[in-house]
């Protein structure tokens, strides 16, 4: 026989108790009798001359002794090794996002989600076995299969939200693999379901149980925050903010702009439902400096109520525009504030002091090694030639993608275009049904925007969309643009080569210890919290923002159903009776109960 | 008088007789049977006229037919000798009916039969209280029917109290009162050091006894029940003893084992035993019991 808890064995300390108590002097009734004659002959005809009459002449000091033996063995969980029945296989996938930070429940959505999974780990029976999965903007395993519901609990208890989005998708795809070939299957998703990646996810035969979590509430959140030159008024800069109102009631709130730590701006707004306002703060700008927003309203969610963006003082850049000629490319890149465009036929030289190259349906000897924006240009390297295309359609475009930022295809028409097949590295931007037409991506530090037709073979320089579009690619291509990156994002950036030890500041004032690649790259993970973080090698700090600005997780009414993929529909489940075992505490009252009676019993009788 | 006995029961106590199995062999006149031969109407016998004999106690009639001088002898009636041995320890003050004051009583009952059979009555306390001397003699050789209300007034005067030797009081009793009569002893009969001793010497001497234990309705079935420490009202002995009803029945089946063993050695002696709890309606122990037990009749 083996033991669960031997621990529990020390409460054998109070069978020594329940003796002491026994052998202690007790004060007795004294009676005054006529003759203790008949109570001598009594006592004489009911003892035993053993040694051991006093423990033995009291039934009650037995029974509670047997009682008290018995609770202690219980406690100590003895078992027989044997087989059993596989029990249940769960999987709870615990939401760990930022909308579940929303105290539209008491205290708030994450601690009554974990008050739920605490139940459910209550109901385990000994032979089920658990996981417990973070589902964040990464999915963490927080416990392996277990049934040792300390485990669990510990593990429950060390669970923390974060800032991040919700990406479920990556959770239930693990669940699905942790429970596919296994019987009695069971998994459960805590969330208030604001994840926008399942439709990409067939349920087929998943057990999946959405338990929702949160009932509604008001709240204003920031979904979007940049900092760009001002176009029309040089030296001031322009922050562009979007404030959404996610619930059904009209919402106002004041809305202050901090630079440093310093007010600059601050307007108030009102918002209808479900509806969303565009502010724009203008600024001058003389110093590298952090702007942060902020919404003074306490509505369910706080974490969407400020975002910071890192802004650098503006200088000017310098591109260089290597064509044949193309009058709407170069006053496009004219038109682009802060910027020092250089015109040249040809790329002599190929590390030009220029902040990036622009080849304009040229193939130059030697590639630049700085940034470049090709455009119908082919490289045997990265864009392998495979023809021409012919008035290829544009079907899809990423319009998330900062380089497609307010651009927009769909009066664009292009008569020839290049097909190529790009590298692995380069992120196709605009497709075609054949062939992707532009494409984007970063390669050792270099980024390169590749645009497979020729403008002037399309009606896009015609299209308000193309001055914007390169607007965005000077932003992106300009090293000087501004660093942030969304929660739970990794960030990376590239810092002078050579292997050396960082030390990241973390928002809550912690640090973290981490070193550069080989190449000098720096890639951090841990950006689950909001904030500014700052990133020290040698004497030098580098700076960069990380932000929620998601508009799901700002829209914290919780969802009624879950949508996977194009068929499967999860409704939300009611709580469902659970067998809670209880045995525990009562055991425990029990031997409180045997001490309490048996001291109760002496001081009665004294 | 009034009360110890009520003029009642008294009436019917005048009815009754104490029995004797054994011829009286006290010296002095009464009205009792004995083996004496004197002056009386119950003829016993005749035997040969010796010189000196009193010449009216010849039977004249039987000379003339034998020639013969006979002496005509008759029985004489002596009284009878009752002595009651009295248990006035501080153990016998006990009880709700407290076990002395209806031990008096019988006492009185008893003695009052006595006295109106013209018998002689000795109360013999003990223990001897020094403070009650006077009272303990004026209960000695009490006789006649004139003297039950001066007996009476002495037998309530007396007080229970202090430690009693039971086996030395009815030693120093049998060698007291040599002659054989009838002896009452009231009594617990819960001496620590038991009474064997006492009644063997007492029942040595042939003298007709009777015992009657009397024991409270506490002592028969207790009441109070927990850890007690029960301590002894005349030695002082303490005694720690864990009490509860379910040992009840234990308790009285040692009471009953302590009363059986009494009874069987008084049984072996030739002791008339009785049990009377204290709150016994003293009618139904006088008129019933001890009447069916041969007290008297």
């Amino acid at each position: 026989m083996n033991f669960l808890t031997p621990e529990a064995l020390a409460f054998a300390a109070t069978l020594p108790v329940v003796v002491v108590f026994y052998l202690l002097k007790r004060r007795k009734v004294a009676r005054l009798v006529p003759s203790t004659v008949l109570w001598l002959r009594f006592l004489n005809e009911t003892q035993a001359s053993s040694p051991f009459q006093k423990l033995r002449h009291n039934w009650l000091l037995v029974i509670q002794l047997i009682l008290l033996a018995l609770a202690v063995f219980a406690l100590t969980r003895p078992y027989f090794a044997g087989k059993l029945e596989g029990g249940r296989f769960i999987v709870v996938i615990l939401d760990v996002s930022a909308s579940m930070q929303a105290t539209d429940v008491s205290p708030s959505r994450f601690s009554q989600a974990k008050t739920e999974v605490a139940k459910l780990i209550d109901a385990m029976y000994d032979n089920d076995r658990m996981v417990l999965l973070l589902a964040g903007a990464v999915t963490e395993v927080r416990q392996s299969p277990t049934s040792a519901k300390l485990a669990l609990r510990s593990a429950l208890g060390q669970a923390q939200a974060t800032d991040s989005p919700t990406r479920l998708l990556g959770a239930i795809k693990l669940a699905q693999n942790l429970t596919r070939n296994r019987a009695k299957t069971e998994v459960h998703l805590f969330s208030d379901g604001a994840s926008p990646d399942l439709d990409e996810f067939e349920l087929q035969d998943l057990n999946l149980a959405y338990h929702r979590v949160g009932v509604g509430g008001d709240n204003l959140g920031i979904v979007s925050l940049e900092v760009r030159p001002h176009p029309e008024q040089s030296g001031q800069q322009a922050v562009f903010a979007t404030i959404a109102n996610g619930s059904t009631n009209a919402l106002a709130s004041d809305v202050s702009l901090f630079f440093d730590e310093q007010l600059v701006g601050n307007r108030r707004v009102r918002i209808g439902e479900t509806n969303t306002a565009s502010l724009v703060f203008v600024v001058s700008q003389g110093t590298n400096g952090i702007f942060r927003l902020q919404l003074k309203n306490n509505d369910a969610l706080a974490v969407d109520n400020t975002a910071s963006v890192l802004s650098l003082a503006i200088r000017d850049s310098r591109a260089l525009l290597v064509t044949q000629g193309n009058q709407f490319l170069e006053r496009a890149l004219r038109s682009v504030p802060k910027l020092n465009l250089a015109v040249a036929a040809s790329l002599a030289d190929p590390e030009p002091s220029v902040d990036f190259v622009v080849l304009d349906d040229i193939v130059p000897e030697v590639w630049p090694s700085g940034n470049v924006l090709a455009i119908h240009t082919q490289s045997t390297n990265w864009f392998r030639p495979g023809g021409t295309l012919d008035g290829p359609p544009i079907v899809d475009w990423k319009s998330t993608h900062p380089l497609l930022r307010f651009v927009n295809f769909d009066n664009v028409q292009v008569a020839k275009a290049l097909a190529v097949k790009l590298s692995s590295w380069l992120v196709p931007l605009v497709e075609s049904p054949s062939a992707p037409l532009l494409a984007a991506g970063e390669n050792d530090g270099q980024r390169v925007v590749w645009i497979g037709f020729n403008p002037l073979d399309s009606t896009w320089p015609l299209r308000v969309s193309f001055p914007i579009f390169i607007a965005n690619t000077v932003d992106w291509l300009n090293p000087g643009a501004p660093i942030g990156i969304r929660a739970g994002k990794p960030f990376h950036v590239r810092l002078p080569s050579g292997e050396k030890p960082v030390t990241i500041g973390l928002p809550n004032g912690s640090t973290q210890e981490t070193s550069t690649t080989a190449s000098g790259e720096l890639i951090f993970g841990d950006t689950f919290q909001q904030g500014v973080y700052f990133a020290t090698y040698g004497t030098n700090t580098l700076q960069f923002c990380v932000n929620l600005l998601d508009s799901d997780e700002s829209r914290i009414g919780p969802r009624e159903s879950l949508q996977l993929g194009e068929y499967g529909t999860v409704e939300a489940t009611v709580p469902v009776n659970a067998d809670k075992e209880e045995w525990r505490w009562i055991a425990m009252l029990c031997l409180v109960f045997i001490l309490f009676e048996w001291w109760f019993y002496h001081r009665r009788t004294a | 008088m009034a009360a110890l006995i009520s003029p009642d029961l008294l009436k019917r106590l005048e009815q009754l007789q104490l029995l004797a199995r054994r011829r009286s062999k006290s010296t002095a006149k009464g009205e009792r049977c004995s083996g004496a031969r004197g002056q009386s109407v119950e003829f016993a016998d005749y035997r040969n006229y010796v010189p000196g004999d009193d010449l009216r106690r010849i039977d004249w009639n039987l000379y003339g037919r034998l020639d013969r001088l006979f002496l005509k002898l008759y029985e004489e009636d002596r009284e009878l000798p009752v002595t009651i041995f009295l248990d006035t320890s501080e153990s016998m003050a006990f009880g709700q009916v407290a076990k002395y004051d209806f031990a008096r009583q019988v006492a009185a009952a008893v003695g009052y039969v006595a006295l109106c059979g013209f018998d002689r009555v000795t109360v013999e306390p003990f223990p001897l209280s020094v403070t009650q001397a006077g009272t303990v003699a004026e209960l000695r050789q009490v006789r006649g029917r004139k003297s039950s209300i001066r007996f009476f007034e002495n037998l309530a005067r007396l007080k229970a109290g202090g430690v009693a030797d039971f086996n030395q009081a009815l030693r120093r009793g049998a060698m007291k009162h040599r002659a054989l009569g009838v002896s009452v002893v009231l009594s617990d009969f819960l001496d620590p050091a038991g009474y064997e001793e006492g009644l063997k010497s007492l029942a040595h001497r042939g003298s007709e006894i009777h015992a009657v234990q009397i024991l409270s309705t506490e002592e028969l079935e207790p009441t109070t029940y927990g850890d007690l420490k029960v301590i002894d009202s005349e030695t002082g002995a303490e005694q720690e003893v864990t009490f509860g009803k379910h040992r009840l029945k234990a308790y009285r089946d040692t009471v009953q084992s302590y009363c059986q063993r009494l009874q069987e050695f008084c049984r072996t002696r030739g002791v008339r035993y009785q049990l009377a709890r204290s709150d016994t309606p003293l009618d139904d122990l006088l008129l019933k019991v001890m009447r069916t037990g041969g007290m008297w009749r």
